[in-house]
Order: structure tokens, then sequence, then C-alpha cells
């Protein structure tokens, strides 16, 4: 790499400047960056068009996503070390192997950002890939994961903010837009329509991330070797050496008598090193004092800060609460994950992965409830037997089964004994006295244990079977 | 009235008789609003106190001097406020330089009826004093208890409390009271009657319950509560009460279930509302009928409920049908 064309300033960054310069990288070349995205991506869009199922397309849509970051990856090379863009360097970067890996088994890897730069722009073998990703990335792999989650909850909200943005200026009214918004998200119910405009939103919004992902991990690479490299000396150095030049250059013409030193007898060396050490002033001392404060200013002007963050050496203990730390949060990543998942389809109404199930019970109606064959019979003989409460129940619930059936008063199971007696205001008139009876004197027996005389029990029987068991 | 009864049929039909009394006598003001006016007397004769939700105008002060005028009872209000302290409502002691003795200065709350308004404008720690008086119906100042009067009834109005300045009630105390009782907008013809009756003959900008003639005392009131714990109770009541209860515990939708405070509450209600029909025992009608005040302040609904537009009442009505009435 000629880092000497680069087009930002090197100097060590922390993690969070150098995934704030990633930003602004996307951000001064938004335009080609995307354009390399969507020229790429655009052909997998239009297949997955031709796939039948919402959910395979979805799947097919994404999972090319590593190959279609390698283009924004090349561009935003190019254009950091101020090349021009041909069409042999973009396909240079989908030459690495490596890129395979990323497309099948390293598909869900969260460290792609970081790693990319090295498969795709170090011209190495594949061991040597590894060890360079090792040795850069070491001790600072944070970064990586935390622009995958990043780049994972910007497509989330951006895909919701196209779909939503979409039916709010189609729709007239609220409740229209909003019922759209959650009828698309029901994959299970999609329509064509629905499907080829929420993968569209899912498109733009994983083409505007990944400018995004890719450049902050470019910047992230950068800057790691900056640190480890030492690029921004390197540049520095360069940077003299160039003005040096031009300085000596200048001296050498301005010298009036350059010719003849060009005519003196070469001397070696190590002859005028002996000369210029045998001489008598070379062995001269003097003691200059030097004030405190200019003496503090030379000091700070010589002194080298340590371009490697210093490391500190941590402990057995440090070093198991830290994996401990680590595997905490990593579970509760995948906690959170889960249960975001879990909400958004127990909120959709789609089938509940586990739990109890949120859809409502629709209300029972009490025509769904089997009767004795022999009801009368069983009635009588309750009461026969003294069970007064057991033969009014059967006689009460028998009523209210019959008298819905026939005349399809919608009673609900939960329905008290004056919503029943309120359904059936609009029944045959026989049928009604009966079935209030009945209910009257059930009321008053459950409730208020007063039982009923053995007329008034032989008189609802007998209204009973005459107006709503023959019915 | 007699307050002296002979049997159990005399006592249903005075119980019956007064409660008819009251209403009407509320009803003669308060107009238009008879469910919340049925709320608030059940929960009187039932011991428990009342959480009032409404607009500001709509009568709130009035239902509170009203009740009051009917027995001859004092009432009580207090603005709640952010500086308000706890010893604003309950009293404290202080010094009297002429005796060089403490003396007991008693707050508001030593009334028969208290309005506490805009309840949660005040912190938890002020709301939290009205705790103890709600339920031991007494009062602590200075390790010294005293008892309030008989009969005792809070009843406190709050805000919405997405509203600034507001302090949400902590579930202790919500589930304190046994009511949440919603006062509305009257309809047209009620607010053109109540105009009329404001500002007939005089400039006047609020009813005045001067027109109520007291129809029962302050004892006739614990006869009342005294027949109303006789009222019968079935175990299949019982038991239905306490399935509505626990369906709110599971129900979809619903984050928060209601506590067994909230079954007892249930049972206390549906027995006045057996005694208004005259009736000795509770049938599961009169269960129903409560339930919705009683638990419409103990329940919180899902946020997937809230951003659909669904209130509480509305989900309370869908758990009612969900829960089998006894049949045996």
């Amino acid at each position: 790499m000629q880092i000497e064309r680069l087009q930002i300033a090197l100097r060590p960054r922390t993690m969070w400047e150098s995934a704030d310069l990633g930003t602004k990288l996307a951000m001064r070349w938004f335009p080609p960056l995307l354009l390399s995205w969507f020229v790429l991506a655009l052909p997998f869009l239009l297949i997955s068009f031709q796939i039948e199922r919402f959910l395979v397309q979805l799947i097919f849509l994404w999972w090319f996503k590593p190959l279609y970051e390698r283009a924004v990856l090349m561009t935003l090379s190019i254009l950091t070390f101020d090349g021009q863009i041909t069409i042999r360097d973009l396909l240079r970067g989908f030459a690495d192997t490596r890129l395979w890996f990323y497309l099948s088994i390293f598909r869900f890897s969260w460290r792609r950002s970081e790693n990319t730069p090295i498969d795709a722009l170090e011209d190495v073998d594949f061991n040597t890939q590894a060890q360079r990703r090792k040795w850069l990335y070491a001790r600072d792999n944070r970064a990586a994961a935390i622009v995958s989650l990043c780049g994972l909850m910007t497509e989330i909200i951006m895909v919701l903010a196209v779909v939503f943005l979409f039916y709010f200026l189609t729709q007239s009214d609220f409740n229209s837009a909003y019922s759209g918004v959650l009828k698309i998200l029901n994959i299970n119910e999609i329509t064509g329509t629905e499907a080829v405009l929420l993968l569209v939103a899912i498109f733009v919004a994983m083409g505007i991330s990944a400018v995004f992902y890719v450049s902050v991990g470019f910047a992230t690479y950068l800057n790691r070797r900056t640190i480890k490299e030492g690029w921004d000396l390197e540049l520095g150095f360069k940077r003299i050496v160039n003005r040096l030049g031009i300085f000596v250059l200048a001296g050498l013409l301005t010298m009036p008598n350059i010719d003849l030193l060009a005519s003196e007898p070469v001397r070696s060396t190590d002859t005028i090193l002996d000369e210029v050490q045998s001489a008598p002033e070379f062995n001269q001392s003097k003691t200059v004092t030097v004030p405190a404060h200019l003496s503090q200013f030379i000091q700070g002007m010589l002194k080298v800060e340590d371009v490697e963050p210093r490391r500190i050496e941590i402990g057995i203990g440090s070093r198991i609460f830290a994996w401990i730390l680590k595997f905490i949060l990593i579970g509760a990543l995948i906690v959170a994950l889960v249960f975001f998942f879990y909400r958004f389809y127990t909120t959709y109404g789609f089938t509940p992965l586990f739990g109890k199930n949120q859809t409502t019970e629709r209300p029972q109606t009490v025509s769904t409830r089997s009767l004795p064959t022999n009801l009368i019979q069983t009635i009588k003989e309750e009461w026969t037997h003294g069970r007064t409460r057991e033969a009014l129940a059967l006689l009460y619930s028998a009523a209210v089964v019959l008298i819905d059936k026939e005349f399809s008063c919608n009673i609900l199971e939960s329905d008290t004994e004056s919503e029943c007696i309120s359904k059936t205001g609009d029944i045959a008139a026989d049928s009604r006295d009966a079935f209030q009876d009945i209910a009257r004197i059930w009321l008053r027996l459950a409730y208020g244990n007063e039982a009923p005389s053995e007329e008034i029990f032989q008189s609802v029987l007998l209204k009973f079977q005459t107006h709503i068991a023959t019915a | 009235m007699n307050s002296e009864t002979n049997g159990p049929s005399d006592e249903l039909e005075f119980a019956a008789d007064a409660l008819d009394k009251i209403s009407t006598s509320i009803r003669q003001v308060f107009i238009g609003q008879d469910a919340v006016v049925n709320d608030l007397l059940r929960c009187f004769v039932a011991s428990g106190h009342v959480l009032l939700e409404g607009v500001p105008g709509l009568g709130k002060t009035l239902l509170v001097r009203a009740l009051a005028a009917c027995f001859r009872g004092e009432t009580g209000r207090i603005q709640f406020t952010p500086d308000l302290m706890p010893s604003d409502i309950t009293g404290h002691s202080i010094f009297n330089m002429k005796d060089s003795k403490f003396e007991v200065r008693k707050g508001p709350i030593f009334t028969n009826l208290l309005l506490a308004d805009e309840i949660n404008r005040a912190p938890a720690k002020t709301q939290a004093a009205l705790l103890e008086v709600m339920q031991e119906q007494r009062v602590s100042i200075d390790d010294v208890t005293y008892e309030v009067a008989s009969p005792f009834m809070v009843l406190a109005t709050q805000n919405p409390i997405e509203q600034d300045g507001t302090y949400p009630l902590p579930e202790a105390e919500l589930d304190r009271f046994m009511i949440k009782s919603l006062i509305d907008y009257p309809d047209e013809q009620t607010e053109a009657n109540i105009v009329d009756l404001a500002t007939a003959g005089k400039h006047s900008t609020s009813l005045n319950v001067d027109a109520i003639e007291p129809c029962i005392s302050a004892n006739e009131i614990e006869i009342l509560r005294r027949v109303t714990t006789s009222v019968e109770v079935d175990e299949s009541v019982v038991s239905y009460a306490v399935r509505i209860v626990r369906e709110t515990r599971i129900a979809p939708g619903i984050s928060r279930g209601a506590s067994p405070r909230a079954s007892i509450a249930t049972i206390a209600m549906a027995r006045v509302a057996a005694l208004q029909n005259a009736r000795p025992y509770v049938i599961p009608d009169d269960v129903k009928s409560v339930a919705l005040p009683v638990l419409r302040h103990r329940i919180a609904v899902t946020t997937d409920l809230e951003i659909e537009g669904q209130n509480i009442d509305r989900v309370l009505e869908d758990l009612l049908t969900r829960v089998d009435a006894p049949r045996s």
C-alpha cells in the first residue's frame, strides 16, 4: 500500500475514534460506495423475486451479503488511497478464497467487518491471513462485535421505517396504515405485492447499513495497522525525508565551490574519522547552564510517546473474571435476541414458540354441552332421592341448553341467570315464561337455600316438558 | 327511621329501604351519574374507599357532600400538592407555651368522608400517610394512636399519570381502594337539567346540598353495615368471584393481575348489591355487576393492548365472558 497517498490523517486512535472515522469515510464517499453495492446486489434481488416462498427469498438475499460488501470494501480502499476505480481492481477482492468461507461456515461471524480487509486487501496466503488477524486484533476485538450488532439493529430499524413510511404515505388514515404494517410483518400471510415491498425495504436497508458497516471495519483495520506497524511514523519520516531532500538540494546548489570539492582527492571515511577524533577540539568539554523551563521544554520536545497502547499485565483471577463477564454478556445478548423474537412472534399473532397462547379464546356457547339421554327421568330420580340441588341444577342447565339450541339465543357459558333470562326475552312466550320460572326457583335454591315445594317443582317440570323439552 | 329491627326480614327491608333513600337523596343533586352513585353507595356500606377518576368539574366534591348530608356527617377535603407533608394530613403535636405541654392538632383526616383531591400530585411518602387510616381506621401521631370517626371513607381523585408533576399511586395503596369509579360527562339533557338546577333563582356556579334531608343516622349506617355482613353467599358464588379474579392473573393482555384483596372486595360489594334488591343472598349477577369497579384499578394491561387502544374495561368485559357462570 502506498500510505503516502492516503486521504485521511493517520494517528493512533481509540476504538470509538476509528469507528467515527469509518462513519465519516462512509459519508464522504456515500454515492460511489452505495452504487458499487447496488450493482452487485441488484441481480440477487431480481433472482430472489423468482423464488416462491418469502422466507427463502429473504434468506437468499441476506445470505450473500458478504459478497456485496466486498464491492464496497474494494471501492472504499481505492478511494481512500486516491486511486482510480477499475473493474480489475474491484474484481481482485473476489479472488480471495476466504470469501467462500464467509458465504458458508463463517456466515454468522460477527468479526467480518474487520477481518475482510485483511483477506481481501493483503496479498498473503491463507495461513498468513490467520496469523495477521490474530496479531493485528490481539487484545482489541470488541469493535467488530459492536459494529455487527449496531449494523443488525440499524437494518431492522430501517426496514421497519421504510415499511411504516410507505404505508403512512399511501394510506388515507392511521388505522389502515397501522393494520397494513401489521399485516406485512406477518410473514405467514404475506401476499406477493407485500413480499416485494418488504424485500425492497430490506434491500435498501441492507445497502445503506452495509456502506457504514464496511467503512467502520475498514477504518478499524487502518487504525490497527497504524498502531501496530507505525504507519503514522513511517509517513512522518517519509515526509521529513522529502523535505530534507529539498533543503539538501537547495544547499548544494547554493554552494560556490561545488566543483572544487569534486576535484579534491578522495579520502576514505575511516581516515577522516581518525583525523577528527585526534584533533584537540574533539576532546574539549564545556558546561552550559540551561534555564529550568527551557530544559523542560526541550525534554518535552525530545520525548517520544509510546505509539503502542501500554499493556497491563493481569493476573489469572482477573482473566477468569474477564472470561466470566464475557460469557455473561454473550449470554445476555442471546437472551435479548430470543426475547426479542419471542415478543415479535407473540405480538403479531404468529404461532407462539412456547408459553401460553396469547390468542384470545372465544367464549363457549352452552349448546355444546351434552345432556343425559333420559333427561326427565334423571331429574325426577334426583328429586325423589332428596338431591334437590342436583335435580334443579340439571333442570336449569338442560333448559338453558335446549332453549339455546332451539331459538339460537347465543347463550354463553359465562352468562348468569339474569343474562340468560334477558337473552330469552324474544322467544315464544310459553317457552320464555317456563324458562324464567325455572331460573327463579333455581336462583332461590342455589344461592338462597330456599327449596321449592313439591307442587312448584312438579309445575315447573311440567312446563319444562311441555314448552322447552318438547321444542 | 327506626333503628331497632326485629328479625332478619325486617332488617332486610330496613336495609333495602335505607339504601334506596340514600340513593334517591344523592340523585337529587348529583344528576345523571346513577352508576357512580351506585358504586359509591355500595362501597360506603361495604366499608371501603373509592378512587374517582374524571375530569374536573363533574361534581366530585358535590358527591361527597351529598353523601355526608344524608347522615349529617362531616366532610373534609385535602388538595394534594407536591409539597404536602404527611403531618398535613394526619395532624401533629405542637408545644403549647402557655401550658408548657405538647398538644395534638388533628389533621383533616379526622372526619367522616374525606375527599383526597388529586392524590397523585403528592409524593409517595405523603400518599403513604393515608395507608394506615384506610386499612386500620386509625391514625398514629407521635406514637399515640387515634381512632377516626365512624363511618369513615376516603374518596380520592387522581389525574392521569401522563400529566406533568404527578406521581403514580403505589400498588399497595391502589389495592386499598375497594373500587375505582369513572365519572364521565353527562349527556346533553342531563347537563341542561344541572344548569337549571344550579342557576334557578340565584347566582351560583354550583349545586348545593341544602335540599338534601338527612335520611339515616350514623348509628343506622352501622346497622346497615352489620346487616350487609349477614347476607348469605353460597360457595359457588365465592368460587365464581375467585375464578374471575384468578383469571386476571393468567389472562392474555393483562400484565398485572388482581390480588386476593380483590376477591374479598368483590364479595363485600356483591353483598350490598344483593341488599339493594332486598335479597338475603348473593347471586352471580351481583358479582358480575361489581367486577368492573373492583378490578379496573387492580390490573394493568400489556403494552401491546395499550397500543391497540384497548382500555381496561374492555379487557375486563372480555375476561368476564371467559369465566363460566355457576350452573350447579
